[in-house]
């Protein structure tokens, strides 16, 4: 009983230095200003740009503010994750996406409301844990303070009243150190709700749109080759045909000269024909994947110019699907920073991390990369989002281009072509 | 010159017979498999095989594993493997190890009856075949790497002939020049190169695949 006791007087005082706490004072000391003024701040941008709106202006000044709201929210993230080590994953980034769906970002609105609802909180939260921690310590020393101060005004004027008052000071340091815990855990609750990844709904959402994405990217895809087929291989064999028709019409009217030239056109558009079909086949599945991306990604740089060094280092072989996808996004890479870059050396790098597979083309041209505009990152971004895949782009003007993309090992879908 | 067949596409298959049988040539066996393959070749003892390099039951690289499977049972049987693409890879493959009587080709070069025909008596020889495909493929973009850079154009077209397994005739005619002017072209090369001197047509061939990389 008795050392129950001295450990809750203990934890009373010498609660405030403990890691934790000093965690939530921090909290509660650094957050104050940045609650206070980005909430205000933000709900005076916000109303501003709402009047502004009924003109174009407004909805710019708006995606600015959300903007501007994501990376408080990330400052926000960043003040929990250091001083109480809860780690908030950030929400996905939005890439470049339009105006419209820029304003209607679940994920900027939560952050918004978080924002917000911190502004009072932050208020509360530097009352409880700095403002009457304060207080605390200038009471429990009272009689310190009676004791040196012989003048002027003083609350208690004896020893058993100054006593009193450290009784309270330690009462008032006790309710700090509570409420402040308590507080601490709300501004816990708001931040992982809103300032975290999307709850499932959103995810439903993503996954829909995904979805719908990986469709037309099949759809596109069968479109392509039956266009391909039409105009490539199967006009050729009619015109072959005919070619062949008509050589034995000259056969027969005993013109064999006249044959001999109509055979010999039909036996050029059949060597057409066939290199037509095998870069068709190539596009659609390149046999060399059966061995391995290694060896696929290999043959195909064999002779690029500029040079192309490919090193592959995989403890286990992903699925077909990824591999299929890791080896396209690969190749479309290589050929985007062999048309555009100007490089002379390029290096394409796959490798595991976890349960990812990481596939990053690296050029030393001219950098300045960005996606959208026909770059064809987008249509990248969209062959892989229906995988959970991602893409990262690191190019500055003067180069190097770093574009890596990240893949889930086993992919969703996972039966062997 | 005895011949096995071994192809899936029975349109193929046909027409590869009629075609060679046309030309005065033995096809002993034509068959749709790999397993049916080495019972042919049991059975008939054949100089050279041509196959497919996808076959059931995967369809991926059957007839390249089954082509050096024979060729590790029946040493100087020609294998002329026959593909709808060509890959380096495969052709490296095929290649290490002993490149005597070895061929590597795309379908379509059936088209051209006469080379296809020389290609596989060069094979069943013990010679070579790639198909320039291949060996476009093998040159391309590596030139520093293996010194072609000093080589003059025609000594170039030469080593890329060479590559591909054509004797000193073969070149003359595809060239049109003299059998010594290929003969003077094929020593430089060998001295700007720095590779062994070796006799034989044959022999050279596979010096010059060696320093490709190939075999």
């Amino acid at each position: 009983m008795v050392t129950r006791g001295w450990r809750v007087v203990g934890g009373v005082l010498g609660a405030p230095f403990g890691r934790r706490e000093r965690g939530e004072f921090g909290v509660a000391l650094l957050g104050l200003l940045p609650g206070v003024f980005g909430g205000l701040l933000t709900l005076a941008l916000l109303a501003a740009g709402a009047v502004l709106s009924v003109v174009n202006i407004g909805l710019l000044v708006l995606v600015v503010v959300l903007g501007g709201v994501r990376r408080l929210g990330g400052f926000h993230r960043g003040l929990l994750g250091w001083l109480l080590q809860v780690r908030i994953a950030p929400p996905p980034r939005e890439g470049r996406i339009g105006l419209r769906r820029r304003l209607t970002s679940p994920d900027s609105w939560r952050t918004v409301a978080y924002v917000l609802l911190n502004t009072p909180l932050s208020v509360l939260l530097f009352a409880v844990l700095v403002v009457l921690r304060f207080y605390g310590y200038a009471f429990l020393t009272y009689p310190l303070w009676w004791w040196l101060v012989t003048d002027g005004d003083v609350l208690a004027d004896n020893w058993a009243l100054a006593f009193g008052a450290s009784v309270v000071g330690i009462v008032v340091l006790g309710l700090s150190t509570w409420g402040g815990s308590r507080l601490v855990a709300l501004v816990l609750v708001a931040a992982r709700a809103l300032l975290g990844p999307a709850p499932l709904s959103a995810r439903v959402r993503a996954l829909e749109e995904t979805r719908g994405l990986a469709v037309a990217d099949s759809a596109a895809a069968l479109r392509r080759i039956e266009r391909d087929l039409h105009d490539g291989a199967q006009a050729r064999l009619v015109a072959l045909a005919m070619s062949l028709t008509m050589a034995r019409e000259k056969l027969d009217e005993q013109r064999p000269d006249q044959a001999r030239s109509l055979i010999d056109t039909a036996l050029r558009g059949a060597e057409t024909a066939i290199r037509e079909l095998r870069e068709l086949v190539r596009g659609i599945h390149p046999p060399m994947l059966d061995l391995g991306l290694a060896e696929a990604l290999e043959s195909m740089v064999a002779d690029n110019t500029p040079p192309v060094s490919v090193d592959v280092e995989l403890r286990q072989r992903p699925s077909p699907a990824i591999e299929t996808i890791a080896y396209f996004c690969a190749t479309e890479l290589i050929t985007n920073a062999t048309r555009h870059s100007a490089a002379d050396e390029i290096t394409v790098g796959v490798r595991q991390e976890g349960e990812r597979l990481v596939v990053a083309v690296r050029d030393n041209g001219r950098g300045g990369a960005v996606i959208g505009a026909g770059s064809g990152l987008v249509g990248l971004v969209s062959r892989i989002r229906p995988v959970d895949g991602d893409l990262a782009l690191d190019s500055p003007r003067g180069g190097p281009t770093t574009v890596t993309v990240r893949l889930p090992l086993a992919g969703l879908v996972d039966n062997p072509a | 010159m005895r011949i096995v067949i071994a192809e899936d596409a029975v349109i193929l298959r046909d027409g590869l017979v009629q075609l060679l049988t046309d030309r005065g040539l033995a096809v002993a066996a034509a068959v749709g498999d790999v397993e049916s393959l080495y019972a042919a070749v049991a059975e008939h003892k054949p100089d050279v095989v041509v196959l497919d390099i996808r076959m059931p039951p995967t369809f991926t690289d059957e007839g390249l594993r089954a082509a050096v499977a024979l060729r590790a049972q029946r040493p100087g049987l020609g294998v002329l493997l026959f593909s709808q693409y060509v890959e380096v890879r495969y052709a490296t493959d095929l290649l290490t190890g002993n490149a005597a009587g070895v061929g590597y080709l795309l379908k379509e070069r059936v088209i051209a009856v006469d080379d296809f025909v020389d290609a596989l008596r060069r094979v069943a020889a013990g010679g070579t075949a790639l198909d320039p495909e291949v060996v476009s493929r093998l040159l391309a973009g590596r030139r520093s790497q293996f010194g072609l850079e000093s080589l003059s154009p025609r000594e170039r077209q030469v080593l890329d002939l060479m590559a591909q397994g054509h004797t000193n005739a073969g070149i003359a005619q595809a060239l049109v020049i003299s059998d010594r002017g290929v003969e003077k072209h094929v020593s430089s090369i060998f001295t700007k190169l720095d590779l062994p001197r070796t006799e034989g047509q044959h022999r050279r061939v596979l010096a010059v695949l060696r320093h490709l990389g190939v075999g």
